[in-house]
């Protein structure tokens, strides 16, 4: 446990040049298939990193690893200079992480105006609050703020499952900006959405706070390369290669696997 | 409104009224509230609550008075607090064995468990006095007056409804409350914006088991006795049957339920003859259900509000736009 990496991985997550997420050889398999394999990546604090991949590259399952929705059957991860590799997901969230899913997990039911007062209240204190307290009315308010920055103001006492698809995956969205996140992933957080829609999301990814580090999968290429400083492309589990978006659009390998996958 | 009526009722109904139906039906109703907070927020269908009520009743009639010698006869408010905190402590540990398992795997884990404490109560002499149970239990005085008395007891079962339904309410209002509503809705999303899911399950186990114990000691005070009888599987199912007409959805459901289950029970005997109960509340429970996915709470939502859909913030946008 005395490689460069790893003393890198305990590193202070604000000083700059250091890992805010560190993996280290993480791999996880269902039966056979190896959907993410020996992958060591960093995202160095505050840098906007885009992870591309055809369809079962594992690109989700490495986010899952990240959050604690998987253990890995292999491998370390560390957050803000921490191991987290076996916490479990509510307490890898208490650190900063944040996520987005590829297909929305949402309390169905509820209001925008609770999923977002919940998401604001998993990351603070009184989970076991019994009563309706004053208090409450403090995270109400920051859920209309939230919800204004996503643009569902409107839809804010409406019960999630009469939100409209675009909707739904703004919302998906506005829950991992609450708090004081440090790392934000976003799985395709423009799938299906309308273009119009598509660059409103942009708009608010470019407004984050460039403190933040960002994790982001996205199929669509353009939206990827510029949002993101950093791209790595995955395979198969594996990383096949990470740059510059410019090194990254010019590659002949990305050209021929991830490219020729989309276009081809 | 409600309150208002409640008030009143004593000035119009008879004693049998008061008691056979309105006590009972606030008793039942605390039991199947327990129920509606695991089951309908919660996403935990627990059939074991019967059993924390009548573990709690067989505190009471353990600890305190009854015609059999093995009551230990201390006072009847120091055996009712011992009982309800037996009802805690069971539903914490029923919270703890049923904690990991979901859905049908529950259900099956709860129903032995319910079993488990029949069979353990009918055939335990030493403390559960076997096959024949407690009887001769008394309610205690306060102030000189009989708490079994119809009136007293209509009042004090019709209050502890009522602080049982809004302090439930308040519950689900409650940040507490709204999380384990999402851990039902969707569990993944819930710990993976900061909740303890398995602590928020634990938690409703044990306020669950407060209810059912609070209408388990009403129940023995109700009844009188107590014996395997009382927490047999089909008191076990009764329950669920309460809280699934009434509807899940809201705490009053459980009340609306034991209302008309007890009507039925009680009435049943004059429209059919008293074997062919069961088979009238399951034709009332299959009509309820097929027409309702929350019970009579679902059935009085669509009367009062027959045309009323839930409009999307869309098609209001849109409706907005044509109007203006
Ligand atoms: N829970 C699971 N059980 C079994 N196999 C899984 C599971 N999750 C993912 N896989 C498999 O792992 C591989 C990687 O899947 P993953 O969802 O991570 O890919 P992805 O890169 O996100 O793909 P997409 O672009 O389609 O979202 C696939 O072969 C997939 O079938
Ligand atoms: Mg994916």
């Amino acid at each position: 446990m005395s490689s460069p990496s790893t003393s890198d991985v305990h590193a202070p997550q604000r000083e700059h040049g250091h890992p805010g997420l560190a993996l280290d050889g993480v791999g996880r398999s269902f039966g056979a298939v190896h959907a993410v394999k020996d992958v060591t990546l960093r995202f160095v604090a505050g840098e906007r990193h885009a992870v591309l991949g055809p369809n079962g590259a594992g690109k989700t399952t490495l986010f899952n690893l990240i959050t604690g929705d998987l253990l890995p059957s292999a491998g370390q991860i560390a957050l803000g200079g921490t191991d987290v590799t076996t916490l479990k997901p509510h307490i890898r969230v208490r650190q900063g992480l944040r996520r987005t899913y590829q297909q929305s997990q949402l309390f169905e039911t509820m209001s925008v105006a609770d999923n977002l007062f919940l998401a604001l209240r998993g990351v603070a204190r009184g989970h076991l609050t019994l009563i309706p307290t004053s208090g409450d009315q403090v995270l109400r308010d920051q859920a209309a703020d939230i919800a204004e920055k996503v643009n569902l103001l409107d839809a804010f006492d409406y019960p999630v499952n009469v939100l409209s698809y675009g909707q739904q995956r703004q919302l998906e969205i506005g829950m991992a900006l609450v708090g004081d996140p440090q790392v934000v992933l976003f799985d395709e957080p423009a799938a299906g959405l309308s273009p119009a829609e598509r660059g409103s999301l942009v708009d608010l990814i470019e407004a984050l706070p460039r403190t933040l580090t960002i994790g982001l999968v996205e199929h669509d290429l353009d939206i990827a390369l510029r949002l993101s400083d950093r791209v790595t492309i995955m395979q198969d589990g594996q990383v096949m290669v990470t740059g510059t978006p410019d090194d990254i659009a010019a590659d002949p390998v990305v050209q021929r696997i991830y490219l020729g996958a989309q276009h081809g | 409104m409600l309150v208002l009526a409640l008030v009143l009722i004593p000035t119009i109904a008879n004693d049998f009224f008061l008691v056979q139906i309105f006590a009972q039906a606030a008793i039942l109703g605390l039991i199947a509230l327990s129920l509606m907070l695991l089951g309908g927020w919660g996403g935990i269908v627990s059939l074991s609550q019967m059993s924390v009520a009548g573990l709690a009743g067989y505190t009471l009639a353990i600890l305190g008075q009854s015609s059999m010698s093995q009551s230990l006869g201390s006072n009847s408010w120091l055996a009712a607090a011992a009982a309800l905190a037996v009802a805690l402590i069971v539903g914490f540990g029923i919270g703890l064995l049923v904690g990991r398992t979901r859905g049908i795997y529950t259900i099956m884990i709860t129903l032995a468990i319910g079993v488990a404490v029949f069979y353990l109560a009918n055939q335990n002499y030493a403390i559960f006095n076997g096959f024949t149970g407690y009887s001769g239990i008394a309610a205690p005085h306060v102030l000189g007056v009989d708490l079994r008395a119809p009136l007293p007891f209509y009042v004090l079962c019709v209050s502890l409804a009522l602080m049982g339904w809004a302090g439930v309410a308040a519950l689900g209002r409650s940040s507490f409350g709204k999380a384990l509503i999402a851990t039902r809705d969707c569990e993944r999303r819930a710990a993976a914006i900061g909740f303890h899911v398995g602590r928020h399950r634990l938690v409703a186990h044990t306020i669950a088991g407060l209810l059912a114990g609070l209408g388990g000691i009403l129940l023995v005070w109700f009844n009188g006795r107590i014996s395997p009888g009382t927490i047999g599987v089909g008191p076990m199912i009764d329950i669920l049957i309460i809280a699934v007409i009434g509807g899940m959805s809201r705490p009053s459901g459980a009340f609306l339920g034991a209302f008309v289950f007890v009507l039925l029970r009680t009435f049943a005997i004059d429209l059919v003859d008293p074997e062919r109960f069961n088979t009238l509340i399951g034709l009332v429970f299959l009509v309820i259900v097929l027409t309702s996915r929350d019970g009579l709470l679902g059935l009085l939502g669509k009367l009062s509000k027959p045309e009323r859909r839930k409009m999307s913030p869309r098609l209001k946008t849109l409706e907005r736009e044509e109007t203006s």
